[in-house]
């Protein structure tokens, strides 16, 4: 299941909003909300934050005009991600 | 199954009958009343030690139910026995190394699909589980419902449903340890099966494992730990198998490192199927509204429609509320001004000079436009605090994608939108170079908050009821600019891939307006801060350099720089007032005004927004505003570029293009209006 949610992502055109991919593979959004914490922990996906999360604003002259407090998560296919992703049709690991 | 069958003979105290004793671990993730379960069971009993080696506090109690002592320990609490924490580690360790005679594993109800992810694992463990379902009453508060029946059925397991905080299902628990300890309940775990292909290679390691499996380690357990690449369990193999094997098996992982995404993949297949089954009515109410919603907002066609639509009505308001507001202010800096001025009679006219034409003209021309700023980003605040943002970041994204943009600029450049420096720091996080560069050279065409304040008030001031249309017109060029000059770019400079993400669009909600109110207030202070400093400055520069040297505007060394740029300026319209105040808004965008504020002092008009009209024709103004959306950004912003290309070749770029780009669509724009009558 968390290979087919990489495959998912892979194929994807652009932005896919979880909801949707949640739907695809018949999971709740809780469920997939997990499922894409694993996939982090285990390197094939990686969590883009918002680059005040990541520490920048200290270095930023502007940081008080910082105008979008954007707190949506986002996650991105990460190089091991992309080639396990690339090397399945070669490699299976049976439905799972 | 360990230590039931060598029950220990002792004395019950009321009976004189022999008493059994059983083991039983209690897990479960943190917050799931498992604590509750504990203290319940054991009462005055407790025993706190730590557990060796390890500062992992581990609880043990006692518990009489009939003629079997039930010695309870509480395990750390923890979400999984994969053992990246100490808490994991020390739940695992005592579950394999001491063989409880039950595992109870203490799952809340109204997060399931959280929760059994543990239970998935300990199903691999050789001690019997039994569930305790807590916190029923929560998810029934949460519109679920959850069949204990059907879950225990699905799971194999016994399955007590209980609402711990009220001592209630604590009794039936008892029981049912009980009963499964002394081997009366029947155990048939249906535990997370891997398909065959998983199930073969598991197999391999098995085998090459052999016999040196070291007791009391489960082989099967062993080999799915190794193929998920347990570092403990790989030391473990490595320290006891022969050498000639552990190579064979060593290779073997390696060939198959990401066998543990299909692991963790079947136990959350089987999560799924659990809760299918036993979970009767999942929350439905906002995430149905929200679905709803959202079929229109993130719609490839509709969305669009409804961002630009939404971008519409927000600078209708912005002119509808915040424009009298607006009025009024400057009606009252004006009025300010004069008195000031009279006061200051005695004084010498220099001093009036500067405090009145200098300060006040260029600072408190800036702040009149606080009314129009504050309902820019009231009505911002407004969207993202309800969970539109997201939606409009989801089509905004698309868009970009269309251009040929990397998935990780979506960020970046959203950013911008507040303010071009944190849209070029915000780069950082994409790896790829030439995908960075390329965002960089973009970041600029977005349209920051400084640059649509400027355009609110010149618009406002020009085009009466039309301003809406027009500000929402340049924002839509600017966005436009953007998407043409990344498809140029990616097409001819930048040839790289453009992988998706994904992204989580929060439930929409009701606005908090506390919320709301700090947001607009961090912005307004910011923009009142930026006023009393850059801005106060060049106005008072400005000022400065208009004044002299002989105290007319005309003969100023002002006047001298701004006629070397007039022939330029001739071609869209702009005197050379116009063009210092293009040049001024290079330090900072909001000096545009504060410049044209300065340079209009002294003239008939007592206010920027009254004397507009008689400096820049219609087309004119159209052309200001083009170039104040695409000219090159503010030193800060460049300032940035540079520090984050490490090229200066790159900025030079970067403000080659911005700069050809604006002057381009500048004269297009004038020589366009004019065509149309606007006016020359």
């Amino acid at each position: 299941m968390l290979i087919q949610l990489l495959r998912l992502i892979a194929e994807s055109d652009g932005v896919v909003a979880t909801s949707s991919l949640a739907r695809k593979l018949g999971v709740s959004e809780v469920l997939f909300r997990h499922m894409v914490e694993e996939l982090v922990h285990l390197g094939y996906l990686a969590s883009l934050t918002h680059d005040c999360q990541a520490g920048l604003c200290p270095l930023c002259p502007s940081r008080t005009s910082c105008a979008l407090p954007l707190e949506t998560r986002l996650w991105i296919l990460t190089e091991k991600g992309r080639r396990l992703v690339d090397r399945l049709p070669y490699q299976s690991f049976g439905r799972a | 199954m360990g230590r039931i069958a060598d029950l220990v003979g002792a004395r019950s105290p009321a009976e004189g009958q022999t008493e059994r004793k059983a083991v039983v671990a209690l897990v479960g993730a943190p917050n799931v009343g498992k604590s509750t379960v504990f203290n319940l069971l054991t009462g005055l009993s407790q025993h706190v030690g730590n557990w060796p080696g390890k500062t992992v506090e581990v609880k043990t109690g006692v518990h009489h139910q009939g003629d079997v002592e039930l010695e309870i320990v509480d395990l750390p609490g923890t979400y999984s026995l994969t053992a990246n924490s100490p808490e994991e580690q020390v739940a695992r360790d005592y579950i394999i190394q001491r063989r409880p005679d039950v595992v109870a594993v203490v799952l809340n109800a109204a997060n399931l699909e959280r929760t059994l992810y543990l239970v998935a694992e300990a199903l691999e463990l050789p001690s019997p589980v039994v569930v305790a379902l807590n916190m029923v009453d929560v998810a029934e508060r949460e519109g679920m419902r959850v069949e204990p029946e059907v879950l225990q059925a699905a799971l194999g397991v016994p399955v007590v449903p209980m609402v711990a905080s009220r001592g209630e299902g604590v009794r039936e628990l008892v029981d049912t340890i009980a009963r499964l300890a002394l081997g009366a309940y029947p155990y048939i775990p249906k535990r997370p099966e891997p398909g065959p292909e998983l199930g073969a290679l598991v197999g391999r390691v098995e085998d090459l494992l052999g016999e040196e499996t070291p007791p009391p380690h489960p082989r099967r357990w062993l080999a799915l730990k190794l193929l998920e690449g347990d570092r403990d369990a790989i030391e473990l193999a490595r320290a006891n198998i022969p050498g000639d094997r552990w190579e064979q098996l060593n290779s073997l992982l390696r060939e198959n490192e990401d066998a543990v995404v299909s692991i963790a993949g079947a136990r959350y297949q089987w999560i799924e199927r659990m809760v299918r089954a036993a979970v009767v009515a999942p929350r439905q109410g906002a995430i149905s509204l929200t679905d709803r919603l959202d079929r229109a907002a993130t719609h490839s066609l509709v969305g669009p429609a409804i961002l630009l639509g939404l971008l519409g009505v927000l600078f209708w308001l912005v002119y509808r509320v915040g424009g009298p507001a607006m009025d009024l202010l400057d009606g009252a800096m004006g009025a300010g001004g004069d008195l000031l001025r009279e006061s200051l009679a005695g004084a010498p006219p220099w001093v009036a000079g500067l405090l009145v034409d200098g300060v006040l003209g260029g600072v408190g021309t800036v702040l009149v436009l606080l009314p129009i700023l504050m309902i820019f980003f009231l009505g911002m605040a407004f969207l993202e605090d309800v969970g539109y943002m997201a939606r409009a970041a989801f089509v905004a994204d698309r868009f970009m994608h269309l251009m040929g943009l990397h998935g990780k600029s979506f960020l970046p450049l959203f950013l911008g939108f507040g303010c071009n420096v944190p849209a070029v720091l915000g780069t950082r996080v994409i790896q790829s170079h030439r995908a960075r560069l390329l965002t960089i050279l973009l970041a600029p065409l977005v349209p920051c908050s400084a640059r649509i304040v400027v355009l609110v008030f010149v618009a406002g001031a020009l085009f009466g009821d039309a301003a809406p249309l027009v500000t929402w017109g340049l924002v839509a060029l600017s966005l436009t600019l953007l998407a043409i000059s990344g498809v140029l770019l990616d097409r001819t400079l930048f040839r790289g891939e453009r992988p998706a993400f994904i992204m989580e669009l929060p439930l929409y909600h009701l606005p908090n307006w506390r919320t709301i109110a700090l947001e607009v207030w961090q912005h307004t202070r910011a923009f009142v801060a930026r006023a009393g400093t850059i801005i106060l400055v060049v106005s008072v520069l400005v000022w400065a350099l208009a004044d002299q040297p002989a105290g007319s505007i005309e003969e100023s060394y002002l006047a001298q720089v701004g006629r070397l740029l007039e022939p330029l300026g001739g071609l869209m319209g702009l005197d050379w007032r116009m063009m210092v105040a293009v040049l001024t808004s290079f330090v900072a965008k909001e000096n545009a005004l504060a410049t044209m504020a300065v340079l209009s002092a002294g003239g008939e008009e007592s206010s920027l927004a009254a004397a507009l009209p008689q400096m820049l024709t219609p087309a004119a103004a159209l052309a200001f505003l083009v170039l104040q959306v695409t000219f090159i950004p503010c030193v800060a912003t460049i300032g940035v570029i540079q520090q984050e290309t490490r090229s200066w070749r790159w900025t030079g770029l970067a403000l080659l293009y911005l700069l050809v780009l604006s002057l381009a669509m500048r004269i297009a724009t004038y020589q366009a209006a004019r065509f149309l009558a606007l006016g020359g």
